[in-house]
Formats: C-alpha cells, sequence, structure tokens
C-alpha cells in the first residue's frame, strides 16, 4: 500500500519579468520600489486612454527583428526562466533526460500576436504557434521533457492551477520531478480588450488604494517541484514544501467576482483542509489584487472569512502586480515566486503607490510601498480569473508529512455528446437531439441559454446537459455539494475570436468590443457551464492538441480520488471558423473533416451514493510523448512504462492519422494479444473532442453499448473487462488512461 | 425636443446593435427602464459596449462619472447631448490631462467647479477654519481648491491626507446638485477678482519636523504670475508638463495658475510614470525640481523651449550638462531657475548654464534692505499680512539688482541654555564621517530640560555610533548629537531632504 503522506517541495525557480530576467533582478527592483511598468512601444495602443505596461523588453529587444521565424515570446520567456529554475534546483539536462519528469504550464494568452498577425497581415506560417499547448510543446521539446506535458488555460489563474496540478502529479507518485509555472506574452488584442472593460488603470496599478485599475503585463516564472525525499537523495535543499493546493468556482459572472469572495473562500478552505496548515499558522497571504474595484474587496472577504481570524490585521497582506503588472496566465507563479524572494531575504513583497486605501480593503495589514522586514514560516497565495476561477496555494518551511485520504475510487456514471447533427447520451442507439448545420442551445434547453452565448458554450452546456441526463443527476439541487467542472479545449471560441479580430482591423484598438473580449479566453466556455449548472467545486482548463478532455479527466480524477469533491462535470468542446481552418491548414490536420462539436461525462467517487450505478472505472492515468528510438528502430512511449495492467482492448484515437499505423503497431508490440481500435473510425472527433469520446467509446464498449448509434466492432473479445484509452495529439504526446468494469456490480 | 426624440430612437438602434438584442426585446424596454434590470437584464459589459458604440456613433467622449448612476435610454441620450454640449469629444481642447490619464476641457473644468460650488453649499464645513482638500489627483485637487476659495473657504493644500475639516472631490461630486449657469468669467480671472482676503494655505514639512501652514493671498500668487509673464515670453507655449504637483506653492503657481493664466493646456505627471509629451505639441515648458534633472533631461526633445526649476540648487553638475545638452541638441532650451520659498514667495531668478550659479537677477518687484546684519524681504508675495520678512539665505548684493546667492544662513539653537551652530556641528561630524551626506536638526521640546534634541542623520549603511574620547575631543565644548544611520538622505516630491522624510525611514528602518 502506498504510504499516503504528502511531501511536495520546491527545490528551485526561476523567473523574467518587466521586473528583471531573473529572480534577483525581480528582488533588487522590490527592494527599489521599482515597477517595470512603463510606457508602450512594441505594438500600437493608439486611442486607448491608456498606454504603460509591464513589457520584457529584454527578451523583445533581442528577438524583435527575428520574431516571424521564431516561437511566440511566451516560448521564449518560459524557456529563460526554466532554465534558471533548473540551476538553480541543481538539475542538469542529463537528470532531466533520466528521470520522470512532467511540465506544467500555465497560459492565458499565448499566441496572440501570432495570431493577429496572422490573420491581420496573412502571415499565416506564424498561426502554427497560435496554440496555446503549441508554446508547452516547444518547451518541452527544449528541454527534452518526455513525460506529461500539460497545458493549463485558466486565464489569470493557469499557472497556479498547473502547480496544484504539479503537487498532485508527484503526490501520485506519477512522476519524480515537476517543472511547473506559467508564460504568457501581451498582445495588442489582450491589451485593448481590457481597456473595453474599462479595466485598465492610467498609472502603475496599486491595488487595494483608491486608485482604480489594473497593470497589464507577461513574463514567465517557474518552479521545480518533487518529493522531499527525492530531494534530500541528491542533497538538495527545499526552499518551502508546498503544502497544500485547490481551486474553486464563482458561477457568478463571467469576469466580476462573487462580490463576497465566496469563490475565493471556498478555495481557501478546500487549501487548508487539504493541508495540515491551519489558519493561524500563515504569516503572510500573497493576493491575487488586481486593482480593479469588484476585485480586491471581494478578494480580502472570501480569504479571511475562510482564516476567520480574530484580526483581521494579524495576518499581512499584498499585491506584488504594481512591480511587473497582471500577468495574466503568468500570475499565480511569478506572484509566488515573488513571495519567495522576499521571504529568502527575510522580508514581505508589498503593493506599490499605496496612499489611501479604499474603503472596502480598510482594516487589513495591507503591505505598501516597501518590502517589510518579516519572520515567515508559513504563506498563502490566492488567484483568481475570468470565469469565475479561483485558485489557493499553500507553502511553508519546514517540511512535515502531510497525511492524505487513501484514494478514492473514481467512476463515470453517464456521457453525453453533440456532433455530426445529433446528441447522444450514455451510448444511446437513437440521438436525442438533432439539427442542421450548427447546433443552438435555445431551442434545446432555453433555460440554459444566455444571450450572445458564444457556438463553444452552447455545444459544451447542450453536451453536458446530455451528461447529466444519462447519469441522471440533478443539477439543478440548491443543496448539492459544490459539483468540480473541468475543461477542456483547443482553441476556445475561434468564431468570437475572428470577430474580435475583425473588430481590431477595422476599427483599431478602441474597437474590441467588451462584449466579446471576455469569450475570447479559453476558459470562457467554463465560466459557461459552471454559471447553467451552478458548479462551485474545483476547477480547471485545459488545452492540448487534442488530449485536453482526457487532462480535464485526469484531473477531475485526481481531486475526486482526493476527496476533494465527490462529484465532478468533465467536458471538452470546440467550434469551427475560418480562423481554426486557417489554424489547423498550418498544423497540417485536414480541417475538411472538423466541425463544432462537444462531449461531456459525469464522474463520481466511490463516496457518492450514485456510484453504485456507475458505467466503468477509471484509473492509471499517465502521459508521454511517442519517440522513435533510431537504434533499436521501434517507437516508444513513456505513458506506458509504467502500466501494470494488462487491458483487453486498446483505444487509439489520433489527429495525426499519417502516424496511425507505425504506433498502432507499436501498441500491438507491447499488448500482443490485445486488439487495437482506431476510436476516430467511430466519428469524426475535431481536436479538442478525440480524448473524450475514446473514453465514451471504451465507456459503451465495455457496457456493450452503441457509440454514437454506431455499434462498437470487436474480435475475439465479446465484452471487455478493461480498455486502455490512448489520445494522441498532433505533436505525438499521448495521454493514456484505464477504463474498467465495475467490480461487484 | 425633436432633436431629442431622434436622438431616443438612434439609442435604441444602437443598443439593439451593440448587445446583439432581438427586435421584439428592444419592443419591451421603455426609455426610462433600468437597462440593468427588467425588462432586459443587461451584464455590466453590455453596458459598456452601448457607452463605446454611442460615443463612436455621436462622436463624443463619457466621462467617468456617466458610467454611475441608473442607466436608462433616456439618460443615455441625456448623456451624449451634455457631451456633445461640453465638445468633450474634441479632446485636443483639453486644458488639464490628469495624471489619472483623465482630461478635461477648459468648459468641463468649469462646469465641474461649478457644480462644487453648488455642492459645497450644502456640507456645513466650517470657512473659518483651513479646509484640508484630501484629493491626490492635481485636477480634482485644484477643481476642489478654486471651488472652495470661490465659495469662501481657506483651501488647504497638503500631502498629508488625514485631518479635520476635510472635502474631496469624490464627497462633493456625489451630492446631486442642479447644474448651474457658469460665470462668463474664465477661471483665472475669478481667481484674479477675488480680494485680498482670499487665501490658499500650504502645508509645509517644517524644518523641525513639525508641518507649518503658510497662508498666501490669490492675490500675492497672482500677481507672482503676472510678473513672470512680463518677464518671460511664454505666448509661444502650447503645453506646460509639470512635474509639480500644486499641492505645493511653486507648483500652485507654475503649474496651475501660469497655465489658467496662458489658457495653455498642462499635463500633469505622476510620481511613478514619465509620459512622453504628445508629438502634435511644438512648444514645452516642464516645471521641474533638481532631483528629477536625470529622467528628465534624457527625456527632452526639440520641442521642449524652457524649463524651470525651483525647490532646491540646481547645482554645478546639472548646469553643466544643461549647458551641454543646450550645446549640442537643444539650442532653443532655456532654463529658469527660481530662488524661493513657500514663505517669501519668487525671490530672483537666473538662466541656467548662462548666468553663474550663484548669481540671480532680483525680480522687479522685490527689494532686499540691509537691517542689523540680516536682509528684510520686501515683496508682493509675502504671506498675507506680512509687510517684509528676514531673508534665511546669505547673499551679497551686487549692482543692477542682482544677489550672490552664498547659501542658507546658519541656524543657531540654544542648548542647555547656550547659543550654538547647527553648521559648526555639521562640519564636525563631516570630519568623522567624511564622504557620507549628513544632515544635523535641533528639534525644539518644550518638556525637554535641554530645550529640545539634537539629532543627526548621516547616509550610511548600517553602524553604531560610540561616544570615544576621540569623539568627545572633536567636539569640545560643542553638545554631541544622536545619529541615526540610515542607507541614503530621502527626498520628498519637491526633492527636498526634511526632517519628516528622515525620521519616517528612521522609523521604517526598525519596523
Amino acid at each position: 500500500m502506498p504510504e499516503c503522506k504528502s511531501q511536495v517541495v520546491i527545490t528551485g525557480y526561476g523567473v523574467i519579468s518587466s521586473c528583471g530576467d531573473n529572480a534577483q533582478e525581480l528582488y533588487n527592483s522590490m527592494q527599489s520600489q521599482r515597477s517595470g511598468v512603463a510606457p508602450l512601444s512594441c505594438f500600437d495602443v493608439t486611442g486607448l486612454p491608456s498606454d504603460i505596461a509591464g513589457i520584457v523588453r529584454s527578451v523583445r529587444e533581442k528577438y524583435q527583428d527575428k520574431q516571424t521565424d521564431l516561437p511566440d515570446f511566451s516560448t521564449l520567456f518560459a524557456i529563460e526562466a526554466i532554465e534558471e529554475a533548473l540551476s538553480t534546483a541543481n538539475i542538469s539536462r542529463h537528470t532531466l533526460a533520466n528521470k520522470r519528469v512532467a511540465l506544467c504550464v500555465g497560459n492565458a494568452n499565448t499566441g496572440m500576436e501570432k495570431l493577429e498577425k496572422g490573420i491581420m497581415e496573412n502571415q499565416h506560417d506564424g498561426l502554427l504557434e497560435y496554440p496555446a499547448h503549441k508554446q508547452s510543446d516547444n518547451i518541452a521539446k527544449h528541454f527534452g521533457v518526455l513525460g506529461p506535458v500539460l497545458t493549463f488555460t485558466s486565464a489569470c489563474t493557469s499557472s497556479s492551477s498547473a502547480l496544484g496540478f504539479a503537487k498532485q502529479l508527484l503526490d501520485h507518485d506519477v512522476v519524480d520531478i515537476v517543472i511547473a509555472g506559467g508564460t504568457d506574452a501581451l498582445a495588442k488584442t489582450i491589451y485593448a480588450g481590457f481597456h473595453s472593460l474599462q479595466s485598465v488603470a492610467p498609472e502603475v496599478c496599486s491595488p487595494y488604494d483608491v486608485k482604480m485599475g489594473l497593470s497589464l503585463g507577461e513574463g514567465a516564472g517557474f518552479l521545480v517541484l518533487e518529493n522531499h525525499k527525492h530531494a534530500e537523495a541528491r542533497n538538495q535543499p527545499s526552499i518551502m514544501q508546498l503544502a497544500g493546493t485547490a481551486s474553486s468556482l464563482d458561477a457568478y459572472h463571467a469576469t466580476a467576482p462573487e462580490p463576497q469572495g465566496a469563490g475565493v473562500r471556498r478555495s481557501f478552505e478546500s487549501a487548508l483542509r487539504s493541508s495540515d496548515v491551519n489558519p493561524e499558522d500563515l504569516d503572510y497571504v500573497n493576493t491575487h489584487g488586481t486593482g480593479t474595484p469588484a476585485n480586491d474587496g471581494a478578494e480580502l472577504k472570501g480569504i479571511f472569512a475562510a482564516l476567520n481570524p480574530q484580526d483581521k490585521a494579524s495576518i499581512p497582506v499584498s499585491s506584488s502586480k504594481s512591480y511587473f503588472g497582471h500577468t495574466l496566465g503568468a500570475a499565480g507563479a511569478i506572484e509566488f515566486i515573488s513571495a519567495l524572494v522576499a521571504i529568502d531575504n527575510g522580508q514581505l513583497p508589498s503593493t506599490l503607490n499605496g496612499d489611501d486605501i479604499r474603503e472596502d480593503c480598510q482594516g487589513h495589514h495591507i503591505v505598501v510601498n516597501g518590502l517589510i522586514d518579516h519572520k515567515v514560516e508559513c504563506i498563502g497565495a490566492t488567484n483568481s480569473a475570468f470565469g469565475g476561477h479561483n485558485t489557493t496555494m499553500l507553502a511553508r518551511k519546514s517540511v512535515s508529512a502531510i497525511p492524505k485520504a487513501e484514494g478514492k475510487k473514481v467512476y463515470i456514471l453517464g456521457h453525453g455528446g453533440i456532433a455530426e447533427q445529433g446528441g447522444y447520451s450514455n451510448g444511446a442507439d437513437q440521438p436525442l437531439l438533432s439539427y442542421e448545420e450548427e447546433f443552438a442551445l435555445k431551442p434545446f434547453q432555453a433555460k440554459l441559454y444566455r444571450r450572445r452565448m458564444s457556438t463553444i458554450g452552447q455545444y459544451a452546456i447542450g453536451a453536458s446537459y446530455l451528461a447529466f441526463s444519462g447519469a441522471d443527476v440533478d443539477y439543478s439541487d440548491a443543496e448539492k455539494p459544490p459539483m468540480g467542472a473541468y475543461f477542456g479545449t483547443t482553441l476556445g471560441a475561434s468564431q468570437v475570436q475572428q470577430r474580435n479580430l475583425s473588430d481590431l482591423q477595422e476599427y483599431g484598438p478602441t474597437g474590441v468590443k467588451s462584449t466579446l473580449f471576455p469569450d475570447t479566453v479559453l476558459n470562457a466556455p467554463l465560466g459557461n457551464l459552471a454559471l447553467a449548472f451552478d458548479l462551485k467545486g474545483c476547477s480547471a482548463n485545459f488545452s492540448d492538441l487534442g488530449n485536453e478532455g482526457m487532462h480535464a479527466l485526469w484531473h477531475a480524477f485526481m481531486d475526486l480520488s482526493e476527496d476533494k469533491i465527490a462529484c465532478a462535470l468533465v467536458c471538452s468542446a470546440e467550434d469551427k471558423s475560418d480562423t481554426s481552418d486557417l489554424v489547423w491548414q498550418q498544423m497540417q490536420v485536414d480541417e475538411r473533416r472538423l466541425a463544432s462539436s462537444a462531449n461531456a461525462l459525469v464522474a463520481v467517487n466511490e463516496q457518492d451514493p450514485r456510484a453504485s450505478r456507475a458505467l466503468a472505472q477509471v484509473s492509471d492515468f499517465n502521459a508521454g510523448r511517442w519517440v522513435f528510438d533510431e537504434e533499436n528502430l521501434q517507437w516508444d512511449c513513456a505513458a506506458l512504462t509504467q502500466l501494470a495492467a494488462k487491458p483487453d482492448l486498446i483505444v487509439l484515437s489520433m489527429v495525426n492519422a499519417e502516424q496511425f499505423e507505425a504506433i498502432s503497431n507499436a501498441l500491438q508490440a507491447q499488448f500482443s494479444t490485445t486488439q487495437v481500435i482506431n476510436g476516430r473510425a467511430y466519428k469524426e472527433s475535431g481536436i479538442a473532442c478525440q480524448s473524450l469520446d475514446a473514453i465514451s467509446l471504451a465507456t459503451c464498449a465495455l457496457n456493450g453499448r452503441m457509440f454514437m448509434g454506431r455499434d462498437v466492432a470487436l474480435q475475439n473479445t465479446s465484452k471487455p473487462e478493461s480498455v486502455l484509452v490512448m489520445s494522441v495529439n498532433t505533436q505525438l504526446s499521448a495521454t493514456t488512461c484505464l477504463v474498467s468494469t465495475v467490480k461487484g456490480k | 425636443m425633436k432633436d431629442f426624440e431622434g436622438l431616443i430612437n438612434q439609442v435604441r438602434r444602437q443598443i439593439v446593435i451593440s448587445v446583439e438584442l432581438e427586435e421584439s426585446e428592444i419592443a419591451q424596454l421603455s426609455d426610462d427602464d433600468d437597462l440593468l434590470g427588467s425588462p432586459l437584464f443587461l451584464d455590466s459589459v453590455d453596458l459598456l459596449q452601448i457607452y463605446a458604440d454611442c460615443q463612436r456613433k455621436f462622436g463624443v467622449v463619457f466621462n467617468n462619472a456617466d458610467y454611475e448612476g441608473r442607466h436608462t435610454v433616456r439618460s443615455i441620450v441625456t448623456r451624449t447631448i451634455v457631451a456633445k454640449e461640453t465638445k468633450s469629444a474634441n479632446t485636443n481642447s483639453a486644458l488639464f490631462y490628469s495624471s489619472d490619464g483623465n482630461r478635461y476641457s477648459d468648459v468641463e473644468f468649469k462646469q465641474h467647479i461649478a457644480q462644487l460650488i453648488t455642492a459645497l453649499q450644502s456640507t456645513g464645513l466650517d470657512k473659518t477654519k483651513p479646509l484640508r482638500v484630501l484629493d491626490t489627483d492635481p485636477v480634482k485637487m485644484m477643481m476642489v481648491a478654486v471651488a472652495a476659495v470661490l465659495s469662501g473657504y481657506k483651501p488647504l493644500m497638503s500631502a498629508q491626507p488625514q485631518g479635520e475639516n476635510t472635502v474631496s472631490f469624490t464627497q462633493l461630486s456625489s451630492k446631486q446638485v442642479e447644474l448651474s449657469l457658469l460665470d462668463s468669467k474664465s477661471i483665472y480671472q475669478q481667481l484674479a477678482s477675488l480680494q485680498q482676503e482670499a487665501v490658499i494655505v500650504f502645508e509645509t514639512s517644517g524644518s523641525t519636523g513639525v508641518p507649518v501652514r503658510i497662508e498666501k493671498s490669490l492675490a500675492s500668487m497672482v500677481q507672482e504670475v503676472e510678473e513672470l509673464t512680463t518677464l518671460f515670453d511664454f505666448s509661444v507655449l502650447d503645453l506646460i508638463d509639470a512635474y509639480v504637483s500644486p499641492v505645493h506653492m511653486y507648483g500652485f503657481i507654475w503649474s496651475f495658475l501660469l497655465p489658467l493664466k496662458l489658457e495653455t493646456p498642462v499635463m500633469y505627471q505622476s510620481n511613478t510614470l514619465l509620459r512622453p509629451v504628445p508629438e502634435a505639441v511644438n512648444h514645452v515648458m516642464a516645471v521641474s525640481v533638481p532631483s528629477i534633472w536625470r529622467n528628465l533631461s534624457g527625456a527632452l526633445t526639440a520641442q521642449y523651449r524652457y524649463i524651470v526649476n525651483s525647490g532646491g540648487k540646481f547645482g554645478e553638475q546639472r548646469d553643466t550638462q544643461f549647458a551641454e545638452l543646450v550645446q549640442s541638441k537643444l539650442p532653443d532650451l532655456q532654463g529658469i531657475d527660481v530662488l524661493g520659498s513657500t514663505e517669501t514667495g519668487a525671490i530672483a531668478y537666473r538662466m541656467i548654464g548662462q548666468d553663474h550659479i550663484q548669481t540671480y537677477q532680483l525680480l522687479p518687484t522685490v527689494s532686499l534692505q540691509p537691517s542689523g546684519g540680516e536682509y528684510l524681504i520686501y515683496s508682493d508675495f509675502l504671506p498675507l499680512g506680512v509687510e517684509c520678512a528676514p531673508l534665511d539665505d546669505k547673499i551679497e548684493i551686487l549692482a543692477n539688482n542682482q544677489i550672490v546667492h552664498l547659501g542658507r544662513k546658519d541656524s543657531v539653537f540654544k542648548f542647555k541654555g547656550k547659543r550654538y551652530s547647527l553648521k559648526a556641528i555639521e562640519d564636525k561630524l563631516s570630519q568623522l564621517f567624511s564622504g557620507h551626506a549628513l544632515r544635523v536638526y535641533f528639534i525644539e521640546q518644550a518638556d525637554n530640560v535641554r530645550g529640545g534634541e539634537l539629532i543627526a542623520f548621516v547616509a550610511k549603511g548600517s553602524s553604531h555610533f560610540d561616544i570615544t574620547d576621540e569623539v568627545r575631543a572633536l567636539f569640545q565644548d560643542l553638545p554631541i548629537p544622536k545619529i541615526e544611520f540610515i542607507d541614503e538622505l530621502p527626498t520628498n516630491a519637491m526633492g527636498k531632504v526634511t526632517l519628516q522624510g528622515l525620521q519616517e525611514k528612521v522609523r521604517n528602518a526598525r519596523v
């Protein structure tokens, strides 16, 4: 039986931002109260009322003339930060090559500059570098990471989500080392978008002050995480233990936080529960603190409702955003690192330009205008994002063995999907709905529809509704415990993004619409799902180039297994537009086969009474890249090295059809008597939906049901008991899990 | 009325387009329905889009205040009409560029002041006591100060945000008031016509750490502006780039009254962010202090015609750099170094890079009269009720109304009943801490049998001070000060080292 203790420690970190190219330069800036936010020159912001941001000038100036031939700046930022993180953690390339290593990358807007140039200046080659996961793939290839590579895209909580999942990967002994953090590069669309919401401050932002508004920024921050024993074995000192992580959804508004901070409170409480940290242990909280009127007061309410101290001024808090701006997808990691560098020097970070604390933030000990000396043992960090997503991290200097709940079994209760002019649920023979061309939610479920809902949002809600119906789960039950929600999408609302770019092109930066911009973040459909079904539990948003659905399920599996939640919705969706077609053309995916679609499944753990009617159990998740071993002339995949079970059936689903035969043969060589079936033969899945489709297909095969109205053709075995599902993305990275029958059912 | 109805229909059409409504939905909406409520239940992002589209469609610019309160079709139309009338669409007509990014035309500025004056009537604030203006944004601060002084209050300008009898732009703006007709006279004319008793109170940090209030009559400051405009040709200016807040008297005159008089736009820079001046302007004057020269000098372009400096010695090194800059890059640039203080007003000036760094030309209406070994200043720019004031500086009078400025006069303090010179203490400390900047202060304390505390601040990293026989021998008959070591001497927004700033630095270092 595995030891049920958590001892995940941070052994290195690296950071690049407008405040410097490494941690020491960041500290120097913080110490001299210098903000990196300054007038912009890297793109035209004519007509906008503000023209400042925290730009990483060193990298931009170095590469600006070569940018068309290079990856997005976010990849370049990340490489710089990871080099520093590995160096401080004393991890060489040789170590990376010989250990089980994962890369967890958070980003919100990476590739946007490539998209702008690709669409507006017809530089179509650059579109190859637009998808969020392409940056993670670039980074993984640069460092030779062959293990799991996951891309977290829950906007401003992306990198803190990545750090949370990194801890879970280590807690579950999937890998030895995780490089986790976030990277983001600012682009005109994003800058204009935040202006359309009138969120941008004309001066360097000053969270909690009466001067309202945020400053935007960019950069990257990455940490090296490993289990304490692993670090000890190589004599590497721990910087801090990552003692607890958690997330939640507000289910309140697309951009504004719940005013009482209820979502932040739930996330913080969940993090405390998952650790052995008590509220009174906390010496400091590094907050999200954007500077906007809606965020700062609500966030403090939420944090202190969770901590409930006798004196709310007893725990110092500050936001680090006035140093380097709001770095969006990298914010959680960079801000966390800003706290670590200050703590390393016996100090706490501060908020700059704090002249006059606003009314709803008074009474707190907000550290302003300069680092303060402070003894720190334990800290908290919070982040919040569009879509109402919140995360919390708890860390402390002394390392302890934190007891973990024994892993709970996780089951699939129901599944549904909308594609190919029909909607199916739980392997039904006949479609439960039909449509022509594009699915519309309003005629199907008017109560779930909201004005101007994006196409992808409508598909996601429609498929989720079918999954809830199939699982016979009453999502409208107001008394239900917070339900988790996990979403995967490759490009997000590409139709909305297309309109957004069109406005930018036609009217300039002032033409970007407040009604469209919030829907362009990749987790906007997750926010739609939360609002539609009142989902307030743990949450994560993934992007990949084919495996995002399974990554979403993997995260749900972790949270269900750890009993953070008992029930979860997992969904993946995509829409089709001229923009997405151009991107897929560059990725050499036959875009003519792709169409808008969505699928969803409802999962529960064994604690949920509804588990008794489960369709299948899921377990043994892993991931890794397929590589051709030139020496032995064979294909290898790190995802399969730890798999002990011998499956009765393999469902292989891969976007890259040309390589199907080679990978299928490689699987066949390893599992000689096991039939391999092509998941995409049953449904022309899109990119984002292929992996959850494969899970649904496996579930149908286990239960002898039809998938999308088609019989699942099996040889030799009429009803398998375990199915290995492998989804392979366009970059030949695979994600696997075992789907098996429910024992004793 | 016909126009109003026409606009109503246009706004309704725009709402349909902006938030993608169906015809059946807009048909249910009355002109007075709250857009965020029934029947549409629009979202805040919808409202932002409606306003953004109306701005573009009607060629207007809404102010921040327009996004507050209730939003109906009728209120949007009203706001559009007001925005059109105030010509705020034409951003080039802005007279004040606030450091918070807002812009105000002359009409808007007057309109706000008129509203603030009406709002002040119902506040019940005390006219006999200084009225502390809480705003830090220079434009809002000036609107409140002007409204207050025109209403018979004594506005108090201070960097301290707390105190009694306070007022702020937000507080006054939140009061619902009827719009009153605007005075046909310009704000400058209105201020110039005030009686001698109309004052602005400036709170300085004070040399003993206790803030000092100085009442300056508006008449004296207007007089100073008038004199400056006869000495220099500022008529060519099309922008004043202000690095000094009008919370200080120097800023009030140069960054506020002078632009008002000239009707020249002024752009207030913030402490945290230096913005380049717009490319379209051709003749700019920077109002600055010596401490920002290093940053400012790098940002100077051929657009700059004048740099005015006050608030501290410009210094030989900067003077040389200025001369080199003029010779190499900016031949049309002139620098004016003004000698004076809040207590005295402007006394004299010299041209930077041309005149000797110690030689100043007295202003025409200022005269200095010897009196018992010192000089008395006779000037129209002195505080209210002060006919003449002793000059705290050491000078020599030359011919042609020129003076040589030899620095601050030595301060004498009384310690244990004996008089000592601060300079003598400073000299001794300079021997002890050679190469390190230092300041010495004597803080008078009524309950201290020694008469007060003698304290020195030395810019030297962590250190300690033991009174050894060697130190005793060095100071001989002089009192030995208490010494605080700090990493550097902090400067305030005016670039000055103050006792208050030093004490704060020491306190912070101990937290």
